[in-house]
Parts: structure tokens; C-alpha cells; sequence
């Protein structure tokens, strides 16, 4: 089969609430998260089972046991031994990239599917013990005489007991040596973004995600856990007031800082799947809509933020549009100095020209057309799971309000961006 | 080495390789091997065989076909067939000289056992010098003949105290429990538990093992002797053998209300051939056995069991479903006790379960009460961890009902209010598969009523479980107006390979098991109001053989719901039921039975205190007079109530035959099995009035 006269559809997707981390999701891992999601989804597609040629997931920290998360996801959702599984590792980008995978593939046939997305579960991020602690253990470990254990001994400190924590190194560019936190404050200061300005794009996250809840709640489905059943994200504070925000103190840097807790997104657990699948071009058929592109671009780790712009571009280009071709945007929101950094980039025409190599500036991403049911800020941010989420949102939302054509992108800590182009077919 | 005749046998295979003889217990290509008339002649013919050719051969391995199944015992449709003594006796006397003939071989024997194992061919094992298992999971060793009003008569009863000693023979003969390979390894009824594809290998082991010692003079078998202190004295000390089977004796007489003469019949058998050679023990056995096989309760009980073995019980049960797809998911809706019980009986059965309930809670609740059941099977070292975790995998709960759409199967399971049923039942007419069975689990409304919620005018069927699902071993499939007849054969196999028993029945007002159980319950109540006392009344009824009284069963299924269903058939007039103020007083009152501690008894966990009848007879405001109860007075009462009801049902052709009613009334209502079930109970009754 010819690849050029097909086309790789979504027919559907789902996924779990997105939780606060140590939350209700505490007890919860990220297999199990990945396996609620698929399980329901393929419940409701049977159809669809049989031709499933592999199952890809986006995770980014699965813990020591769960290497290879999307092959323990496959199995304990049902799902024949004899289909292959893909874990893969892209960072924020992971849940997008489960489904670039799928896009860039070679000779896929016509029925072909495939069950992609994203997982993770940020509250079983470990604590691992410091250097000095290790060090102790290898020595008592190495001691032969009661001496050597007891000397061993002695050179212990209560400081040795001080943790290393993943989730913040996890969090912090190991090249560039900022925290992700830092590298939103340099955007907010080289595009002149304020506080207020963020806490009000914050202010209106939270405020979209309240109004939509009912839409939302087509996107998932109910999560029964040990503690309780989860059927909304549970990070949306539809209470939220821009004093609130504005009490709140700068998390990454102390005094000049413009980005806190409030205007940046919570640290959450989840996971979304969607069920893909290759059909002749044209061809109509009961579907959310088709993949028409997929882009990755690097830039520097200490302005990833930016990361959306330069995909965004990137995707435009490739396939002759402008940004007025394009109805509806999913940008995710990391930190509100970041979405609204890239909006500004994206207006600036001497930053396209000098940055992108465009003639003129990309134009303007209007409020209206951009996370109209709220965002990472108000949902939560599953590092995993977001890529997939905003693409499953945005689908959805094509589809209610009957528009054709979206884009969905996000920034990715260590200096890369990812977009997909999205179109709905009828 | 002479293998002339091995071709000719047509159940069972005789070869002999190196010196070993090997006989494979085959079967026919249909069922797996039984000791049926035909199949032991050729087992006479093969030992005569390798009895004169002894010199030339080493041993003897005797071994089933595969892994699952060594010999499924006796052939039960003979032994039902006989009816004169004189045959009986013939039948036992076979067994016990060819499983004499098999242990008198002068070289060594062993049985190689893989699967089951039970009753005959357990004996058959014995008769060996030695049996191996292995751990294969259907490995399952057990002489159950107790369960079915016998004793195992060809010489099991006697090999299996010579082999593993009267202390732990005993609780395998008197409740007929079967063991996995592991267990009757430690038992030291086998002497190893390997694994399955070392079998053979291990067999000839033995063997060898077996020579060896017999050549130094041993008799080269691990004794019983070996396991403890305890067994020694037992095995040494006469009195202390009398001594447990008296209170073995003591024991089962209060367990079987000394309804069952089996058990008793084996301990006289134990006392009567203490210390005698095996010659007469044998005697004894045949005696007993031939005795218990004539008894009515024998009869009834090999009856009820046959009966509810067999497929071709009328017309939906024998549907040929060849090719047929099996149900694979199963939607449950309605996540209340019913509902999480549904669910438990079903991954327990290997199924894909969605459990649907609009209420969150009732989510958590059904997840916990799911859980908490596989939990316990943890606890008990049956299931371990990783395998519930497959279990709970299966599971999808949810409050959306477009998680339908994958489902072949719906029972809806919410409460019994027919506005409510058909509301939900509508909805899932709506979003289940165009090819999918839509059931509800109603205990009394009417299906042909509910059916008409259906917009898609599918069939609707009943398909009523018993509380606890998980373990009332009876489901009524309701047949409606519309039922088509494959539809019905196929919720028959589907409730099979869930292990349930299925009775088709017609949808009548609370079908069979409740109707025979209200009237019943409601003269155990009119009694006490008159003036009987309420323990007289308890004790009546178990002394009929029920598990408990009727106050008691009334107490744990809890009164709000008798008193639905009592209160729903009083509205039908031609069934003549009226429902006694006590019930609906104790109701008004809160005092539900069990689950609120209180009601015809005070509960206290699992004890109970019935309350005085003065105070009952306060609540329900009435003051009889009191006089002399004989209990034989009351039972007449209670047996005349579900006599007439039982006959009254069979009239109007609920049920399709008599088989279906006896099943119904021993699965679903606890009637007591030694009767063979209401509908023979009540033809015996009918017999000895006229």
C-alpha cells in the first residue's frame, strides 16, 4: 500500500482525571494509570483490538520495576501477548511522541492500529539516598572486623539522611543548571511579562477549566481507587481570585521573581490514551480527526519555553499555511511567563526573522482561540501525559464546535518544542 | 516379553518397555477413563496378563491418558441402575478382587497420577505399592463416596487407614474432601509431588527404588509412622483408636442431625474391623457398602448428583451451542450486594467483568467488597497476589454506559423497584451491541413486564442469582414471552462454566425458589403468633434437615426483603398469601435481622439470642393462648406448607419437570439433599399416605 494515499486517523482517546500529586493518586502507580485509560478505551472500541499492531507510551520517570511501562500497560489491559510494546522518553514531549512514533513509521497498511499515550505518576517520583549515605553503606558493607564496621559507623551524620529528591532533579536542566522555574523568569524578563499579566492568564486557566467541566468530563472517564472515586481534576479551583494569586511569593528566584505556584502548573498524576488508525485518504469514517504533521525543533535548555513557537513554525512551513489557517491552538502550559513569551515571539516580527529565518512575524494566537477549556495550570501537568492530553482536547474541541484545523505543542525541558497539526475531516 | 493381546483393549493401553509394564488408563474418545463394567474386565484381562508373565517383568506403572485426568472413579450410571442386593454385592465384590489381584502382584507397583484421582480410582491407586503425583493444578486425589450416601467399598476405606493412619484418614472418608498433590504428599498418600513432565521419569525411579529394597527385604514403602508421635500411639494403642472414633462419632452426629447414615456407617465399620486381617475387613466393607447403596438417602443423593451432572435435562439444557461463541465480558449494572457479587462469582470464573453504577459510592463499595473477597483467598493461600492482580485487571468499573458497548452479556442488578428497572434497562437497550443478551436479576417482578422497556424489542431475560452470589450455587434463567429457545441453552452453558446450576422457569410471580420459600416462612410466623414457641419451631425444622430454622434464614437474608416479596405475592389473590403483621412491625421497627442486629433474634456478630416469644408476640400485638406445642405438630404444619406450595408449582408448570424442582428447592433453598430435593420428597410423602 501506497503511504501517500492514507492517512493516520484518532479514533478516539480517553483518560484518567488528572490528580494533585500525593493526592488521590497516591497509592497509585503509573501502570495502573496507564492500564484504567486503555482498558476503557478499548472497552469501548472492541472492534479495534484485533488490529492492533503495537501499544507506544509516553512516560517520563516509571520507576525502577516499570521499565518498559507500555509492555505492563499492554498485558495487564487484556491485550494479546503477541502485540509489541514501545515505552518512550522525550520528556514533556513523551505522550506526543508516542503518537509521532506511530506517524513517522514506515509502511504502515490500511487497518493497521495502534493504542498510544501517555503516563505518569509523579507522587511515586523516589527519594533516593545522598551520596555521603551510599558511600556509608558501601563502606560498612566492605568492613571485614567489628573495628572497620564500627568505624564505619561512627562517621555517620544525621545530614547524611537528607535526601536526594527526584522529582526536583528531574525538574532542573543538567546542562544549563536551572531549574525549569528559572528558565520561565528568563522569558518573562526578555519578553517583559509581568506578574499580573501572569496571574491573570493563570486566573483565566482555572476559570475555562470550571466552565468546561462538563466538556471535560467527555475526555475522561471515573478512576475508583482505595481511597475514593476521582471523576474530575482535582487541581481546578474554580474559587481562584487574582488576590489569591497575587499573595502568592516567587518559588525559583527570591526576589525579582515573577513566577510562583499559582501561575505555574501543578505537579500531578494521570494518564490518557488514544486508539490510532491507518484508513485510505478521504475515506469517512467515525473518527476524532487525522494526524496531518508532527514537528520537533531544539533550542537552547535555558529558553525552552519557547520551545511551541519554534515547532509551531516549523509545522506551518511544511505544509504552506499561516497561523491564520489554523482555528484552535493547544499550547501547554508549563508556566504562564511561557505561553505568554510564546505568543509575544510569535507577534514579534524581529524575533521570527532573527530566530525563526521567517521574512515577517508569524502573527497573532488570540486568547479566544487558545486552551479555551483551561490548561496545564488549572488541569495539572503529568510530565508523561500532557502531550496526549492536549491533543485529545483539542480534537474534541474541533469536533464540538465543528472547526477544521488545530495545533497542539508543547515546550520540553532540555531545550526542544513538539507540535502536531491536527485536521478534522468533515 | 508377550505383547499379543496389549491391541486389544479398547479403554485402557498395555505396553512393556525394558522389563516395565505401562498401563495408560485411556478412556473412550469422549469421556475420560471410568471404571465401568467394560472398562474392568479389560483391567482383569491386562493384570491376569502381567500376572503370568511376572518373571519376565520388573514392575508395573499405572498412569492416566494426560495431566488433567488419572480416573474419574466409578461408573455412578451402573451403580444407579442395580437394585437388588444380590447385584450390589456383586458390583463391590468385582472391585475388591481385582484391586486384591492388582496389590497381590509380586512385583512392584505404582500409580503415577496426574488430575483427578477420586473414589475408584483413588482405591485403584491404593491397591498399588506406591503412588507418585504431580503438581499439576487439577491434580486433586479424594474418595468422596461419603458425599453421596456410600463408603468407598473397594478396599479404600481399608487401604487408605493402612496407608496414611486412622488420624488422618479419617476426615478425608467422613467429608469425602479432596486433596491437591502437594497435600497428599505431606499426608504421605503419595510418596512424591513432581513435576509433571518428570512423571514418568520419576516413576520408574520408584520402581526401582521399590526393587532395591525388596531385594534387601524391606518393604521399601515410606510409612505412615514416619509423620509424628501421635500416629504412633494411635497405631500402637487400641483404646486410643476407639477412643477418636467416638468422638469422630459425636462430632458428625452433630453436624448431619443424624440424617446421613454414612458417615455413622463408616466409623462402625473403623470400630467393628480394628485390629482383624484384611480379609475380613474387606468382609465388613462389603457389608456396609451394600447396605448404604440400598438406603433411600443414597439413592437420592447419587440421584440429585447424577441429575445434576446431566445436560440433557429438557429441551434448552441439551441445545447443541457447537461453534457457539462463548460470552467473554460481561456488564453488570447496578454495583449494590447483588451487583459486587455478581461480579466476584464472575473473574473468579476467568470472565471480563464492567461493573456499572452511576453513584460513585456505590463504586467504591463494590470495588471494596471485591476486592475484600479476593483478599481472603489471598488469607488463605489459595490465590496469591500476582494472580488477583490478573483478577482485578479483568474488572472495569464504571459510571459511563457507553463502557457497554463491549459487552455479550448484561445483567442488570439494581434494586427491585420495576420504575427504577426500567429506566436503567432502557439505557442499556440503548447502548449495549445490537448482538448482545440483556438479563435482569429480579427476584420476583415480572420479565415480560420489564421487557417492554426495550425499545429495540430484544428478549429479555431473568437471570436471578442468590445472595451471596459468590457462593449460592443456583441461578434461575427466567424464560419470558419472547425467550427464543438458544438464547435460553446458551445462559444455561454460560451459568454452567460459571459453575452454577441452572433451572429454567417461567416467569411467574418470584419464580420457584422464593415461592416455595414464602409460604413456608409464613407459617413458620402464623405458628409462633398462635402460640408456638419460637425454639420449638427452630428445632422442628432442623430436625426436617434444614442448614437453620426459619426464623434464623429470615434474620440473615434480612426482613425488609422478605417482606417485599411477601407483600408482592399477596397481591396476587389466586396464590392465597397474606402477609402476618409481625414482619411488618419488626420492619417498622428498624429491626431488619442481622444486618441490624436485631429481628427474630439479637445478634451479636455471629451469635445469636432469640428473643423471648412474649416479647414477639408484644410487637405484633397479639396474645394467644398458650398451650402444649408437640414439635411433631409443628413440622406437620411447615411440611404441609411446602408440600401444597410444591405441588402448586409443578400444577402451573413453572418448572419444566420434577428434576428442575429438586434442584431448585436443594441449591437455592437449602432443602435438605438426603430427600433427593421438594418434588421427590413430596411424591415419597404422597406414596406412603396412599
Amino acid at each position: 500500500m501506497n503511504k501517500a494515499a492514507t492517512e493516520l486517523r484518532v479514533i478516539d482517546g480517553l483518560r484518567t482525571p488528572f490528580a494533585l500529586a500525593n493526592r488521590e493518586f497516591s497509592q497509585v502507580d503509573a501502570d495502573e494509570l496507564g492500564r484504567l485509560a486503555s482498558t476503557h478505551l478499548l472497552g469501548r472500541h472492541p472492534q479495534y483490538v484485533s488490529q492492533i499492531e503495537e501499544v507506544i507510551f509516553g512516560c517520563v520517570g516509571p520507576g525502577a520495576s516499570l521499565s518498559n511501562i507500555a509492555r505492563v500497560i499492554a498485558l495487564r489491559s487484556g491485550l494479546p501477548e503477541r502485540i509489541p510494546a514501545l515505552t518512550v522518553q522525550r520528556n514533556c514531549g513523551s505522550g506526543m511522541e508516542s503518537l509521532a512514533q506511530v506517524f513517522h513509521r514506515q509502511g504502515r497498511e490500511v487497518g493497521s492500529s495502534f493504542l498510544v499515550g501517555g503516563t505518569e505518576s509523579m507522587s511515586s517520583y523516589p527519594f533516593y539516598f545522598s551520596d555521603k549515605m551510599k558511600s556509608l553503606f558501601t563502606q560498612l558493607n566492605r568492613a571485614k572486623s567489628p573495628m572497620a564496621t564500627m568505624k564505619a559507623m561512627m562517621s555517620f551524620r544525621l545530614g547524611h539522611l537528607s535526601p536526594r529528591i527526584a522529582l526536583l532533579e528531574g525538574l532542573t536542566d543538567p546542562t544549563c543548571g536551572l531549574s525549569m522555574g528559572r528558565t520561565a523568569e528568563n522569558l518573562a524578563r526578555e519578553f517583559g511579562i509581568s506578574r499580573e499579566s501572569q496571574d491573570a492568564f493563570a486566573l483565566q486557566s482555572h476559570q475555562r477549566a470550571a466552565a468546561a467541566r462538563e466538556l471535560i468530563q467527555e475526555e475522561t472517564m471515573v478512576c475508583v481507587t482505595d481511597k475514593g472515586a476521582l471523576r474530575d481534576d482535582s487541581s481546578v479551583r474554580p474559587q481562584q481570585d487574582m488576590e489569591a494569586l497575587g499573595r502568592l511569593r516567587p518559588v525559583f528566584t527570591k526576589n525579582y521573581g515573577t513566577v510562583t505556584a499559582g501561575n505555574a502548573c501543578a505537579v500531578s498524576d494521570g494518564a490518557v490514551a488514544l486508539l490510532l488508525t491507518t484508513s485510505h485518504q478521504g475515506r469517512e469514517m467515525d473518527s476524532l480527526g487525522v494526524v496531518k504533521d508532527c514537528a520537533t525543533i531544539g533550542l537552547a535548555p535555558s529558553r525552552m519555553g519557547l520551545g511551541p513557537v519554534f515547532a509551531i513554525a516549523a509545522l506551518l512551513q511544511r505544509n504552506n499555511l499561516l497561523l491564520g489557517d489554523i482555528d484552535l491552538f493547544e499550547i501547554n502550559e508549563a508556566f504562564s511567563a511561557q505561553v505568554l513569551a510564546c505568543l509575544e515571539a510569535a507577534k514579534s516580527r524581529d524575533f521570527c526573522t532573527r530566530e525563526l529565518g521567517l521574512q515577517q512575524a508569524l502573527g497573532e494566537i488570540h486568547q479566544e482561540q487558545l486552551n479555551v477549556n483551561g490548561g496545564a495550570i488549572a488541569l495539572g501537568h503529568p510530565l508523561g501525559a500532557s502531550g496526549a492530553r492536549i491533543i485529545l482536547t483539542l480534537l474534541k474541541e474541533l469536533k464540538r464546535r465543528g472547526l477544521k484545523r488545530g495545533i497542539a505543542a508543547l515546550c520540553i525541558g532540555g531545550g526542544q518544542g513538539s507540535a502536531v497539526l491536527l485536521e478534522r475531516t468533515n | 516379553m508377550p505383547q499379543e493381546d496389549s491391541n486389544n483393549y479398547e479403554s485402557i493401553n498395555l505396553t512393556c518397555e525394558d522389563g516395565v509394564n505401562l498401563l495408560t488408563l485411556v478412556g473412550d474418545q469422549k469421556k475420560p477413563f471410568i471404571l465401568s463394567p467394560a472398562s474392568m474386565t479389560e483391567l482383569e484381562h491386562a493384570i491376569a496378563h502381567i500376572d503370568c508373565h511376572q518373571g519376565q517383568t520388573k514392575g508395573l506403572i499405572i498412569r492416566g491418558a494426560g495431566a488433567g485426568i488419572f480416573c474419574a472413579g466409578a461408573d455412578l450410571d451402573v451403580l444407579a441402575s442395580l437394585d437388588t442386593e444380590d447385584e450390589i454385592s456383586q458390583l463391590i465384590c468385582r472391585g475388591q478382587d481385582l484391586f486384591s489381584k492388582l496389590a497381590a502382584l509380586k512385583i512392584p507397583t505404582v500409580a503415577a497420577i496426574s488430575g483427578t484421582c477420586v473414589g475408584g480410582g483413588l482405591e485403584l491407586a491404593l491397591a498399588c505399592d506406591l503412588r507418585i503425583t504431580s503438581d499439576h493444578k487439577k491434580t486433586k486425589l479424594g474418595l468422596p463416596e461419603v458425599r453421596l450416601g456410600i463408603l468407598p467399598a473397594w478396599g479404600g476405606s481399608t487401604r487408605l487407614v493402612d496407608t496414611i493412619g486412622l488420624k488422618q484418614a479419617l476426615p478425608l472418608l467422613l467429608t469425602g474432601r479432596l486433596v491437591s498433590g502437594r497435600r497428599a504428599r505431606s499426608l504421605g498418600l503419595v510418596a512424591d509431588c513432581c513435576p509433571q513432565e518428570m512423571l514418568l521419569e520419576r516413576a520408574h525411579h520408584w520402581l526401582k527404588k521399590l526393587a532395591a529394597a525388596r531385594a534387601h527385604g524391606h518393604h521399601g514403602n515410606p510409612s505412615f509412622r514416619d509423620v509424628g508421635l501421635s500416629d504412633y500411639l494411635i497405631h500402637e494403642i487400641p483404646l486410643v483408636r476407639q477412643f477418636i472414633l467416638k468422638a469422630a462419632e459425636k462430632n458428625v452426629r452433630q453436624q448431619t442431625g443424624g440424617h446421613y447414615p454414612a458417615p455413622l456407617q463408616l466409623i462402625s465399620l473403623l470400630r467393628e474391623s480394628d485390629g482383624k486381617d484384611l480379609e475380613t475387613r474387606l468382609d465388613l466393607e462389603h457389608d456396609g457398602a451394600v447396605k448404604l447403596a440400598q438406603s433411600r438417602v443414597a439413592k437420592n443423593l447419587i440421584s440429585i448428583f447424577r441429575r445434576n451432572r446431566d445436560k440433557e435435562r429438557g429441551a434448552p439444557y441439551s441445545w447443541d451451542l457447537k461453534g457457539q461463541p462463548k460470552p467473554k465480558r460481561i456488564a453488570v449494572v447496578g454495583g449494590g450486594i447483588m451487583g459486587s457479587g455478581i461480579a466476584t462469582a464472575l473473574l473468579r470464573s476467568g470472565l471480563q467483568v464492567t461493573l456499572l453504577d452511576l453513584w460513585p459510592q456505590a463504586l467504591i463499595k463494590a470495588k471494596r467488597a471485591i476486592t475484600a473477597e479476593f483478599d481472603k483467598q489471598v488469607k488463605r493461600r489459595r490465590l496469591d497476589k500476582c494472580s488477583v492482580r490478573q483478577i482485578l485487571d479483568r474488572l472495569i468499573l464504571t459510571d459511563n454506559y457507553s463502557d457497554l458497548v463491549s459487552a455479550d452479556l448484561v445483567i442488570e442488578s439494581v434494586p427491585e423497584i420495576a420504575e427504577l428497572k426500567k429506566t436503567v434497562l432502557k439505557e442499556i437497550d440503548a447502548q449495549a451491541g445490537a448482538n448482545a443478551i440483556i438479563c435482569t436479576n429480579t427476584s420476583s417482578l415480572s420479565i415480560d413486564d420489564l421487557e417492554q422497556a426495550l425499545a429495540s424489542k430484544k428478549p429479555l431475560y431473568g437471570l436471578h442469582f442468590f445472595n451471596p452470589a459468590p457462593k449460592m450455587p443456583l441461578v434461575e434463567i427466567v424464560r419470558g414471552k419472547n425467550a427464543q429457545e438458544e438464547t435460553l441453552a446458551r445462559l444455561s452453558r454460560f451459568c454452567r462454566n460459571i459453575s452454577k446450576t441452572p433451572v429454567v422457569v417461567a416467569d411467574r410471580p418470584a419464580f420457584v425458589v422464593n415461592r416455595l420459600l414464602a409460604p413456608y416462612l409464613l407459617e413458620a410466623q402464623n405458628l409462633l403468633l398462635e402460640g408456638a414457641p419460637l425454639a420449638s419451631i427452630e428445632k422442628a425444622a432442623k430436625s426436617f434437615g434444614f442448614p437453620m430454622g426459619p426464623f434464623e434464614l429470615m434474620d440473615s437474608v434480612g426482613l425488609d426483603i422478605i417482606q417485599h416479596v411477601c407483600d408482592y405475592l399477596a397481591t396476587f389473590p389466586e396464590l392465597n398469601m397474606k402477609t402476618p403483621e409481625l414482619i411488618h412491625a419488626l420492619v417498622a421497627n428498624k429491626q431488619l435481622g442481622r444486618k441490624t442486629k436485631i429481628g427474630f433474634y439479637r445478634w451479636r456478630g455471629r451469635k445469636k439470642k432469640p428473643r423471648t416469644d412474649r416479647e414477639l408476640h408484644g410487637i405484633a400485638q397479639v396474645s394467644p393462648n398458650l398451650r402444649d406445642w408437640p414439635e411433631s405438630d409443628i413440622l406437620l404444619r411447615l411440611e404441609k406448607a411446602l408440600y401444597q406450595e410444591a405441588a402448586r408449582i409443578m400444577e402451573e408448570g413453572i418448572v419444566q419437570n420434577e428434576t428442575d424442582l429438586d434442584l431448585a428447592s436443594i441449591f437455592g433453598m437449602g432443602f435438605p439433599p438426603f430427600t433427593g430435593g421438594i418434588a421427590s420428597w413430596a411424591a415419597e410423602k404422597s406414596e406412603v399416605a396412599s
